[in-house]
């Protein structure tokens, strides 16, 4: 019963100091909701502000206030009188204050939600959350701090900290300004006022805790100016640097400049891996259905699968669409359908893994370690990491030794249940190093002598039936990796300035047997190329102008050629049906 | 109207001024035989004295037999009560008659001077 | 009296305020039915014993005992006092009805039939903010809220001090009226000699951190003005502002 007198009691004074604060996010809300641009208003980002806004203003407001009230107030003695300890005293301050804090972000969020609905022009975007529950438990913390300071303390004691976890809750904009990113830097105008705020916000903080409030004040009247300046100091700041924020967390789909920095397609022939990004940041993650143009995000904004930490599969039977997402320790698969397939990797079976198992692309490779099950390691970059086929012999740096091969890199593809390594090599004691390769049985576990690869040409991608294309930047070969016969690929006299990209296994199309798929940098720019299993161009494939290239593409059922473009995340369609957008950018 | 307030500065106790007062009231008539005497409490408001000292007064007049308390229903003036109080007052008026006229005579007042007194203020009260 | 009666039980009782001693070894002892007066020269240290009572300040040493516990350390005890400051130290917003609606959740024997009437008859407003009602209105604010929780120990710290005539008599005639002195052992310290000589059952004389009420003596009941100003003379003032 006392407890619930005490806390009427705080509810009663802290009221006014609740009410006024709200009432000013409310109105702010609405006035920013108007004013900004729409990229901010829809985005998460406002509410988050908003929220992170009125909870600041609140816990200047009632913490400067909830405990040095009964000192200010001179009700100290009458407190005393109460059969209530002191203690319940200080539990019911904490827990309104804590209350009233969660319902500032509630409101604040609330208020800035209604507002981007009524202002709100349709503008698609994606939210991020970084580092938005760190900021709100560092603004409670720092006011439970604040509060802590000026109760039941002598006026003065403590001051100095007290008024720096203030100045702290003020300066946080100018954290994330200075410090988090500079991309988040304020406008000159802005900058000032935040200069001003901090000076200012840290003077009447420090006076305030350190000479007390005036007593002759109404605590509504003391309690409106505190927020009102809190406002005043605050509120631009931090919706400036939100506005900031939302810039850099959230990607407007319906940019210009969106790009589709890599993608992969799938073996069903229909969906592809793409990251999507605009500028600089964040990425991504998409699904995207090439024959409707449909995308499914694959994760979170600001998930940077590719390339360093990923290894994407195409292949996987059990998930039709496989990201291995590697961080931390802990994987991912991302199935077609966008879902991620959160998984232990004690988990993984070595089933599971297989279709992970290529060398190359996300540098990541899978490796059977002497002790027995598998290892997901690194080649390149000097690590000494090697691969075996499933089921194989584990090749180490011992058995490389022992075949007399002294690699000081290396780098691998599987074709056609093959291994083709491609080592950096010092053979003697020259220091010379030169390239070599070797291909690996599975069976035997043996390193093989590789006659067909010459020391500048790489693997440019797996085709079917044993074969692969090889090559260095100018010229394309198709061999076949058991045979070891080679043909140059005709380019039809196009001046191909390199082959880039990963390559595709088409189903067959157009009558045309099994057909592959290249990419490839040519004057005109990033163009696609349709290769036949003899070595020939069936089709070339141009993207329109300002796509800036073709990032993946595939075969549909009535025989037509849809195509992922690099620049605006265009969807196209080429073949028997006419040349025409399946979905000229990617939507939501 | 009886003025109950009892006043400190004086040399009696304030439970003593209280039963003067009250006698002051019975003799007077304001106070008729079966009237009923203010509460403990309500005259300790009315005197701005302690309860302890209203019962302590009522008490003394009971004893006299001005009053008589029954019970818990209060206290009443008896029907002894007028004829008590005014004993009780010819008794108080005698003796500070006399402590005045023995002072008035040791400061040297002649008895025509304080005849002549008398007289006149017999004179003052009959037109009243 | 029995001493094992006493509804309040202070032995021995020393503390220091800053580096003055206040009070020192002090002893007393209230009854049920007791009405004391507690008479001091400025510093001599009335406020102090109040406070040292009411369970606001511990004392250093000796013990304090109030309904037979601790007021500084239990909330029981405190639930029994009643008290009412020479000054209104309510938080300012509250009226007699909202710090009614706080008390009657805090304090066990509250008795609201108690509150009204002891409000009627001090003639106090029921919805004033205690910040803007006359000095003695809110002493009228408090001591219908001290007398409505039915305190054991009703403690009333210099509650005339700068009041008006009419507004004293006020305070005092409803006090009086409506204060149950039965059960209750009440203390009162004054400046106000003519209130002390009216309503002590017994005077206490504060002197040098001690108490001497030999002086009055328990043979003489009733007490005049003038013989406590006689009392009061005998009597060393105390370290100006050492009691405040």
């Amino acid at each position: 019963m006392s407890l619930l007198a005490l806390t009427h009691k705080e509810l009663r004074e802290q009221a006014p100091a609740f009410l006024v604060a709200a009432a000013l996010v409310i109105v702010g809300c609405l006035v920013t909701g108007w004013l900004a641009d729409d990229l901010f208003v829809d985005s998460a980002t406002f509410a988050h502000t908003a929220a992170v806004c009125l909870t600041a203003i609140v816990a200047i407001a009632m913490g400067c206030d909830i405990g040095a009230r009964e000192r200010n107030e001179g009700t100290q003695e009458w407190l005393r009188r109460q059969p209530v300890s002191l203690g319940q005293v200080a539990l019911v301050k904490l827990a309104v204050l804590l209350g009233a804090l969660v319902a500032a972000a509630v409101v604040g969020s609330e208020s800035a939600t209604v507002a981007s609905r009524l202002f709100a022009s349709g503008a698609s975007s994606l939210q991020a959350e970084p580092m938005v529950g760190l900021i709100l438990g560092g603004t409670v913390a720092l006011a439970l701090w604040s509060m802590a300071c000026s109760s039941f303390l002598p006026r003065g004691f403590l001051a100095a900290p007290g008024g720096a976890c203030v100045f702290a809750l003020l300066a946080l904009p100018a954290a994330l300004h200075e410090i988090v990113m500079g991309r988040l830097r304020p406008d000159p105008p802005i900058g000032l006022w935040l200069t001003c705020a901090l000076i200012g916000g840290a003077l009447a903080a420090l006076s305030s805790m350190a000479i007390g409030s005036r007593r002759e004040w109404a605590t509504w009247k003391r309690a409106g100016t505190v927020a009102l300046a809190g406002s005043i100091g605050i509120a631009p700041t931090w919706f400036e640097a939100g506005a900031n924020l939302a810039g850099v967390t959230t990607l407007d789909l319906s940019s210009p400049n969106l790009e589709v920095r890599s993608a992969f397609l799938h073996t069903d022939g229909r969906h592809a891996f793409a990251m999507l990004r605009d500028e600089q940041w964040p990425s991504f993650p998409v699904v995207i259905d090439l024959e409707t143009g449909e995308t499914v995000a694959a994760g979170v904004l600001g998930d940077d699968l590719w390339p360093a930490h990923t290894t994407v599969s195409t292949r996987s039977n059990r998930f039709p669409f496989g990201v291995l997402h590697k961080q931390d320790g802990d994987s991912e698969i991302v199935g077609s359908d966008g879902e991620i397939l959160a998984i232990d990797r004690a988990e993984l079976s070595a089933a599971d893994l297989e279709p992970f198992n290529t060398i190359g692309d996300g540098g990541w490779t899978l490796a059977l370690p002497a002790g027995g099950g598998w290892r997901l390691s690194r080649a390149g970059s000097g690590a000494r990491a090697f691969v075996a086929a499933p089921g194989a012999t584990p090749v180490t740096e011992e058995v490389l030794a022992a075949a007399g091969w002294r690699v000081q890199y290396v780098e691998g593809w599987l074709v056609d249940g093959l291994w083709i390594f491609r080592g950096l090599v010092r053979p003697s004691a020259n220091g010379q190093t030169i390239t070599e390769y070797r291909s690996l049985d599975a069976e035997a576990g043996e390193l093989l002598a590789v006659d067909w690869m010459q020391a500048r040409d790489s693997i440019v991608c797996a085709l079917a039936d044993g074969k692969a294309l090889v090559g260095d930047r100018a010229r394309l070969s198709i061999v076949d990796v058991r045979e070891g016969g080679r043909r140059d690929l005709d380019t039809s006299g196009r001046k191909v300035r390199w082959w880039a990209g990963t390559a595709t296994v088409l189903q067959a199309t157009e009558g045309e047997g099994s057909l592959s798929c290249v990419t490839a940098v040519t004057a005109d720019g990033s163009i696609a190329a349709l290769v036949r299993a003899d070595g020939s161009v069936a089709r070339w494939i141009e993207p329109p102008p300002g796509s800036a290239g073709i990032l993946c593409l595939t075969a549909l059922a009535d025989g037509s050629i849809a195509v992922l473009t690099y620049r605006g995340g265009q969807v196209l369609r080429f073949g028997p049906g006419g040349d025409e957008p399946i979905a000229t950018a990617l939507h939501w | 109207m009886i003025d109950w307030r009892v006043d400190t500065e004086a040399p009696e106790p304030p439970s003593q001024q209280l039963v003067e007062r009250c006698l002051d009231g019975i003799a007077r008539g304001d106070l008729a035989p079966g009237d009923k005497l203010p509460s403990v409490r309500a005259l300790a408001g009315l005197a701005l004295v302690n309860h302890n000292t209203v019962a302590r007064a009522y008490r003394e007049l009971d004893l006299i037999g001005a009053v008589r308390g029954e019970g818990g229903r209060g206290v009443f003036v008896t029907e002894a009560g007028p004829q008590i109080a005014r004993q009780r007052r010819a008794a108080t008026t005698w003796s500070d008659f006399e402590r005045a006229l023995e002072t008035a005579l040791r400061a040297g007042h002649s008895i025509e001077d304080l005849s002549e007194r008398v007289r006149t203020a017999e004179s003052k009260r009959r037109p009243a | 009296m029995s001493e094992t009666n006493d509804i309040a039980r202070l032995r021995g009782v020393g503390v220091k305020l800053g580096r003055s001693e206040v009070l020192r070894g002090l002893e007393l002892g209230l009854a049920p039915g007791e009405l004391c007066v507690l008479l001091g020269r400025n510093g001599a240290g009335k406020t102090t014993l109040m406070r040292v009572l009411a369970g606001t300040l511990r004392a250093e040493s000796g013990s304090v005992r109030v309904c037979g516990a601790d007021p500084s350390r239990s909330a029981a005890a405190r639930a029994a006092i009643g008290f009412v400051p020479s000054l209104p130290d309510l938080p300012p917003w509250m009226s007699l009805t909202t710090a009614a609606r706080f008390a009657r959740r805090c304090y066990p024997t509250w008795d609201d039939r108690r509150l009204w009437r002891a409000a009627d008859a001090l003639a106090v407003p029921r919805r004033g903010r205690i910040s803007k009602l006359s000095r003695g209105q809110a002493a009228g604010v408090q001591l219908a809220l001290a007398l409505a929780a039915r305190p054991r120990l009703l403690l009333l710290d210099e509650p005339f001090a700068g009041l008006d005539a009419v507004a004293r008599d006020g305070l005092l005639s409803a006090f009086l009226t409506e204060v149950d002195l039965e059960d209750t052992a009440t203390l009162v310290s004054t400046h106000d000699l003519d209130i002390a000589a009216r309503i002590a059952d017994r005077a206490l004389l504060m002197d040098g951190g001690a108490l001497r009420e030999q002086a009055v003596g328990d043979a003489q009941l009733e007490h005049s003005a003038a013989a406590l100003r006689a009392l009061l003379t005998q009597t060393t003032p105390g370290p100006d502002g050492a009691a405040a």
